[in-house]
């Protein structure tokens, strides 16, 4: 019975997302003859690129046991700069410019994390700012725009597949190739659950911490630079506020912020969930201002029901185990 | 001087020289600074961050924080000043508060109660609220119009004088001697620290843990909703789109600044009145000097990033590498 309870609890752990989007899909499809029109699918998966692919570098960087507060100036940052290039070197080359400050914005946070050893929430709390700025000054509070064929064809689909979902596919296939066939996935995992244990076995911590975060200041550059496509313009309060609803896309996938565990493909599945509820709110013509409510309700509603499973099906297994354990009590999460 | 007495002076005093040195660099650079009318200025704006934060304080020394503030003063003032419309002053102050205090023992009880991440469920208040606010106003802004006796009554909060000090000034000491009474001389406040510094020891020796966090999630939102009143007051009007709007993170920024560590178990209540009083005068000096606002944000991200690097480095000093690393 127990090991039973334990397995369903595992099988909720991993697929739990999945099945939720499941549901939600069938649901909103059976009801709404609107949401089932492939143009419409096509429409998700489009927008559910921008946070998807920010998320990726942030499920990273919670696995470690970080946090990355600044995705969301760095996102604005980025698009903007690379929006203003394009007419200078091409689209591609703007965008190689716009990743590569983005992958520097992100080895800014890892060597103040490391370097100077501030924790992260409060390093990218203060760059969070500091990018938001830069972005303000460097477009002046007026939105830069571009009408360039190479990068409005980026928001086109092929075959109702949106050309940004199939980046965001293989942005996944890379994650999930240096999270799980990697030695430095491991060490993401080493150095997220147990830090001490990780130094004390050589593995060299504030490198792999320095690299997560510049994986995270990259993702997060690709999420602005999609953003940017979409709308063929960038300003410099875009994406003010992501990096909360990106936490949240990676926590609602399956990772817990104390580090050390987590999952990529939870991640995917939380992006596409968050975009499946937008685009059906608005289908059933929900006032803005609800969906703000039901957003938040849902996010309480999921993880409610992940602290519940942790209490009724977890717990009293590793109780069994272990009888001073935790004494009935869970310590609750930050 | 050796570099132990230099880290223990900086310790205990170095945001208060920096102010000074802040406060004698801007009146010799900007003939209207050192002015009566500006300082009213600057220590109305610090009592509206320094108050929320007396709250947010406590929240981080128990182990949590609170990310539900910005939209909380938001809902606050917006049921405050609709009430002032139609009725008495104190009346108004009253539903203020008691939406504060009342959505604060929400959060605690859907933190213990229902055992999800704190981070999680001020994020998801955070836009529920703020949902809330915009469907109660339906979107439009408030402007308070009422009989002249009462808004003449209501202006007083954000405008008026005790004994010749601004009534914001006096209520963020009244609110910070309680605060530190409450920390510093109670069991409530023992048993605050207890649970930020070790949560497994204080469930062991006997401590309700959950009455603990519930009852501190309530003062952050009647606190929250103290400085809410006070912005109300002072705007005489609310919007309950902007108001309040990254709030949050400026709070817990102004905290951090002060001196009271994330990990919980050690408050610095002061550090945090002369952590909201630095970046009031930081920004009232840009805006003596006509900077863009965007200009504030990044004088508070430096800031932020100085004063908690120093605090890095002074550690550095004492801390093998290895439990340095574990504590970042």
């Amino acid at each position: 019975m127990k090991k039973a309870l334990s397995k369903s609890g595992l099988i909720g752990e991993r697929a739990g997302i999945f099945i939720m989007l499941a549901v939600l899909v069938i649901l909103f499809a059976v009801i709404n003859p609107d949401f089932r029109k492939v143009n419409n699918i096509s429409n998700i998966l489009l927008q559910c690129t921008p946070i998807g692919i920010a998320a990726i570098g942030m499920t990273f960087a919670i696995i470690s046991g970080a946090f990355d507060l600044s995705v969301g100036s760095t996102m604005a940052l980025t698009a903007s700069v690379t929006v203003s290039l394009i007419g200078v070197l091409g689209f591609y080359g703007a965008a190689a410019a716009g990743l590569t400050l983005g992958f520097l914005l992100g080895l800014i946070n890892g060597l103040i994390v490391t370097k100077v050893r501030i924790q992260p929430f409060i390093a990218t709390l203060g760059t969070l700012w500091v990018y938001r700025a830069f972005a303000y000054i460097y477009t002046q509070n007026k939105p830069v725009q571009s009408t360039d064929a190479v990068f409005t064809s980026w928001g086109n689909s092929f075959a109702y597949v949106p050309l940004l979902f199939i980046v965001m596919l293989f942005c996944y296939l890379a994650g999930f190739f240096l999270l799980y066939s990697t030695p430095f996935g491991r060490y993401v995992f080493a150095v997220g659950s147990n830090r001490k244990a990780a130094i004390l076995s050589g593995i060299n911590v504030a490198g792999v911490t320095l690299l997560v975060f510049a994986m995270a200041g990259l993702f997060s550059a690709m999420g602005g630079i999609a953003l940017a496509v979409r709308l063929w313009s960038a300003k410099a309060d875009t994406a003010s506020g992501y990096e909360l609803m990106i936490i949240a896309a990676v926590v609602l996938g399956g990772t817990t912020l104390k580090g050390g565990r987590g999952t990529l493909a939870g991640t995917f599945g939380a992006a596409i969930l968050f975009a499946v509820i937008y685009n059906a709110m608005d289908m059933f013509q929900v006032q803005s201002y609800w969906q703000k409510i039901a957003l938040g309700g849902i996010l309480l509603i999921a993880l409610s029901l992940d602290g519940l499973r942790r209490k009724y099906m977890i717990l009293p297994i590793e109780q069994a185990q272990n009888p001073l354990k935790n004494k009935g009590e869970l310590i609750s999460e930050k | 001087m050796n570099q132990q007495q230099f880290w223990k002076i900086w310790e205990r005093f170095g945001l208060f020289i920096v102010i000074i040195i802040g406060i004698i660099g801007l009146s010799l650079s900007s003939p209207n600074f050192a002015t009566l009318t500006n300082f009213k200025n600057f220590i109305n704006q610090a009592a509206v961050v320094a108050i929320a934060g007396a709250g947010m304080t406590l929240a981080i020394t128990s182990g949590g924080f609170d990310l539900s503030v910005g939209s909380v003063f938001a809902l606050a003032a917006c049921f405050g000043a609709k009430t002032l419309i139609e009725s008495p002053v104190l009346q108004s102050i009253a539903v203020s508060l008691a939406i504060g205090t009342g959505i604060g023992l929400l959060n605690g009880l859907i933190i213990t109660k229902l055992k999800v991440p704190t981070f999680i469920v001020t994020l998801a208040m955070m836009t529920i609220v703020r949902g809330a606010a915009l469907i109660y106003t339906k979107g439009r802004d408030i402007n308070i119009i009422t009989e002249p006796a009462r808004e003449a009554a209501y202006k007083f909060f954000g405008g008026g004088y005790i004994f010749s000090l601004p009534v914001p000034m006096v209520l963020m000491i009244a609110v910070f001697v309680v605060v530190y009474v409450i920390l510093n001389h109670t069991a409530f406040g023992r048993h605050i620290c207890a649970v930020g510094s070790n949560e497994q020891a204080a469930i062991y020796s006997g401590l309700n843990v959950d009455r603990v966090k519930i009852a501190v999630f309530a003062i952050v939102g009647l606190t929250t909703a103290i400085a809410a009143v006070i912005q109300t007051s002072q705007l005489m009007g609310v919007n309950s789109g902007t108001s309040g709007l990254g709030f949050e993170l400026q709070v817990i920024a102004v905290v951090v600044l002060g001196g009271t560590s994330l990990k919980g178990g050690k408050a610095r209540l002061f550090g945090t009145m002369a952590g909201a009083i630095l970046v009031a005068i930081a920004n009232n000096g840009l805006n003596l000097h006509n900077t863009p606002i965007f200009y504030q944000y990044l004088v508070f991200g430096i800031i932020l990033l100085l004063a908690v690097s120093m605090d890095g480095l002074k550690n550095k000093f004492y801390t093998p590498a290895w439990a340095w690393a574990q504590r970042v």
